[in-house]
């Protein structure tokens, strides 16, 4: 480690750090259809889209309705993506002649895209047209991140309102986080980046001539467009198979920062949004707090893990040269180096955004116990647009209800009482997703088309499965590769995960936001918790890490806890 | 032809057990909130 590599990381920092407060401002009043400085340009477009589609923005819905327009409007998207990718060979901008997609694939691809997820288990340069990639996948980064921010706002407004019967209308909701928020940013971000070399452009992939004379096709693409929104959606799908680790989508350490800085910006915007919705700005800071310290903890640990290098072949004196150590630089771009993938890999598994601009696989195993915990705990250090916030709200109500439960009180979130109705949909939201992710790795371990994908045998395989059905249901989509993962079995099983990690989370989340809008504030009391001070962010970080730990650490034992021992026997 | 229906299939089916999921959650949440509205 080094103090250059430390610089970095608090540079980022300090950048998410600026960055949250002004964000949070523009969104609060971007979703509250306030004035800002976008809107004399994008509201006449935000008008025509309402009278085009028929929505009446003033209508504002209860959460049932919100909940059937959300789902409606995810089933469509699943079936014409799904149609999509099936067709593009008899559809335009195919300049590759590329086939469709095959039915399994392209199932596993649509939900994936349509959940904010982003798995691939494809190779975007060598099976998508550009249609596909921009029509499909671009457009469903931008719908599924609005979709996903729409939900956060809805709960918001449940806390936020008094006796209120309805949470706000799904489809301005969706028009104004993507109009208002995804489309300006972006455009930044992909012009900044096509400045630093990430090509866009229509034509095929280029012809070369290697030294050796052979004939190689270099693939290009609209990439600049694609990528800006693929690290701010959280959603993480890369142009290329390889991700931000391919040099036209990620060419230079400034882009690798950009990158890095996008992923994070809308999960801390939102927690100060919050704040600013409930009357306390104070609330949201405390969020905040308690995902500073869990992705402290995470890089800091991922950094060691990385610079200390193997063991193994440290005792072989394999490692480095005259006795200075390289670290584990395996599966790494040069020009990143240890400390910029691993600060990246932190920041797309703590999200829900998924790219990578390192293999996951090739990391200490320590350090691939640190990227599942990330997703295990639920993503909610930041998480993805929306999800992180709403992941970590119900986590708050877990926390209250624990405390309450201490002192005999019914416990009390930003003035709302959490009664049964509200802990009830909290822990259905929060027992989905490890029921679908232990309960899918537990099949695919013991099923013969689960264990015909594996790449590695013993502890590594075992985490290579366990990774990829966590990925999938936090809808986070990086994988840990080694895995085959295209292949029917793993297609279904994974586009199942992905399924229910996102609606069967979704659907109790926007019920509590119904519940908690149609309750009086209860006004503060002696008696009342304060859910803003340093002991809330302590105790709710406190009930983070053993929620997260009592469900996964079997599962964690079995896999890189147990490679790690493995390496730490073969060097002694 | 057949795979695609099958895979579209899967789809309302998902969906269809989402929308059933929320509607069991709708029942549930009015008994709560009497219940336990003076707690």
């Amino acid at each position: 480690m080094t103090s250059v590599g430390w610089l970095q990381i608090t540079l980022f920092a300090a950048m998410i750090g600026l960055l949250t407060r002004p964000l949070g401002g523009y969104l609060a009043r971007a979703y509250a259809g306030e004035r800002t400085v976008l809107r004399p340009v994008l509201g006449p477009l935000e008008t025509a889209i309402y009278r085009l589609a028929g929505i009446k923005p003033e209508a504002e819905q209860s959460w049932l309705q919100y909940t059937i327009c959300f789902l409606l409007f995810h089933a469509l998207a699943v079936v014409v993506l799904y149609g999509q990718l099936r067709l593009q060979s008899v559809l335009p901008l195919n300049p590759q002649d590329f086939a469709g997609v095959a039915p399994d694939l392209a199932l596993n691809t649509a939900v994936s895209f349509v959940t904010n997820t982003s798995w691939q288990s494809y190779g975007g340069e060598t099976t998508l047209s550009y249609l596909s990639q921009m029509s499909g996948i671009t457009v469903h980064s931008f719908l599924s991140a609005a979709s996903g921010m729409a939900v956060a706002i809805a709960l918001i407004r449940g806390f936020a309102r008094r006796r209120a019967s309805t949470i706000g209308n799904f489809w301005v909701d969706l028009t104004r986080g993507t109009l208002y928020v995804l489309l300006p940013i972006c455009v930044i971000a992909a012009i900044l980046l096509l400045a630093e070399g990430v090509p866009q452009t229509l034509a095929q992939a280029a012809a070369a001539t290697t030294l050796e004379g052979g004939a190689q096709a270099i693939a290009r693409g609209p990439v600049a467009s694609q990528e800006a929104i693929k690290l701010l959606s959280g959603d993480g799908g890369g142009f290329f198979n390889a991700n931000s680790a391919h040099p036209f989508e990620n060419p230079t350490p400034l882009t690798n920062l950009l990158e890095m800085v996008l992923i994070f910006l809308l999960g801390a915007g939102l927690t100060n949004c919050f704040g600013r919705m409930v009357g306390s700005e104070r609330q949201g800071w405390a969020l905040l707090a308690v995902m500073a310290i869990l992705f402290a903890l995470g890089v800091a640990g991922l950094y060691a893990a990385e610079a200390a290098g193997n063991p193994a072949l440290a005792a072989l004196q394999a490692d480095g040269m005259a006795g200075t150590p390289a670290g584990n630089m395996e599966g790494k771009e040069v020009r990143f180096g240890i400390v910029a993938s691993a600060l990246f890999a932190d920041l797309s598994t703590a999200s829900s955004d998924g790219a990578v601009n390192s293999m996951h696989d090739s990391f200490m195993p320590l350090s691939g116990a640190i990227l599942l915990a990330n997703m295990m705990v639920g993503e909610v250090i930041v998480g993805g647009p929306g999800s992180g916030l709403y992941g970590m709200l119900l986590f708050c109500i877990v926390a209250v209800f624990l405390a309450g439960l201490m002192i005999g009180r019914t416990p009390e979130y930003v003035g709302k009482k959490m009664r049964t109705a509200e802990v009830k949909m909290t822990i259905l939201a929060l027992i989905a997703v490890p029921l679908v992710t232990l309960g899918l790795a537990a099949i695919a371990c013991v099923v013969e088309p689960g264990l015909a994908g594996l790449g590695n045998p013993g502890p590594h395989g075992y985490s290579e499965i366990l990774y990829a059905y966590t990925s999938a249901a936090a809808t986070n989509g990086s994988a840990f590769a080694g895995l085959s993962a295209n292949s029917p079995f793993y297609n279904l099983t994974l586009a199942l995960g992905m399924f229910a990690g996102r609606f069967f989370v979704i659907v109790p989340v926007l019920a509590i936001a119904g519940s908690v809008a149609a309750q009086p504030v209860v006004p503060q009391s002696a008696g009342s918790l304060p859910t803003d001070r340093t002991l809330f962010v302590f105790f709710l970080l406190g009930v983070i890490v053993i929620v997260g730990g009592l469900t996964y650490l079997p599962a964690l034992a079995l896999g890189p806890v147990a490679e790690q021992l493995q390496l730490f026997h073969a060097a002694h | 032809m057949m795979p695609d229906l099958i895979m579209v299939g899967l789809v309302v089916v998902a969906f269809a057990s989402a929308t059933a999921y929320a509607q069991l959650c709708f029942r549930v949440l009015p008994l709560a909130n009497d219940r336990d509205a003076g707690s």
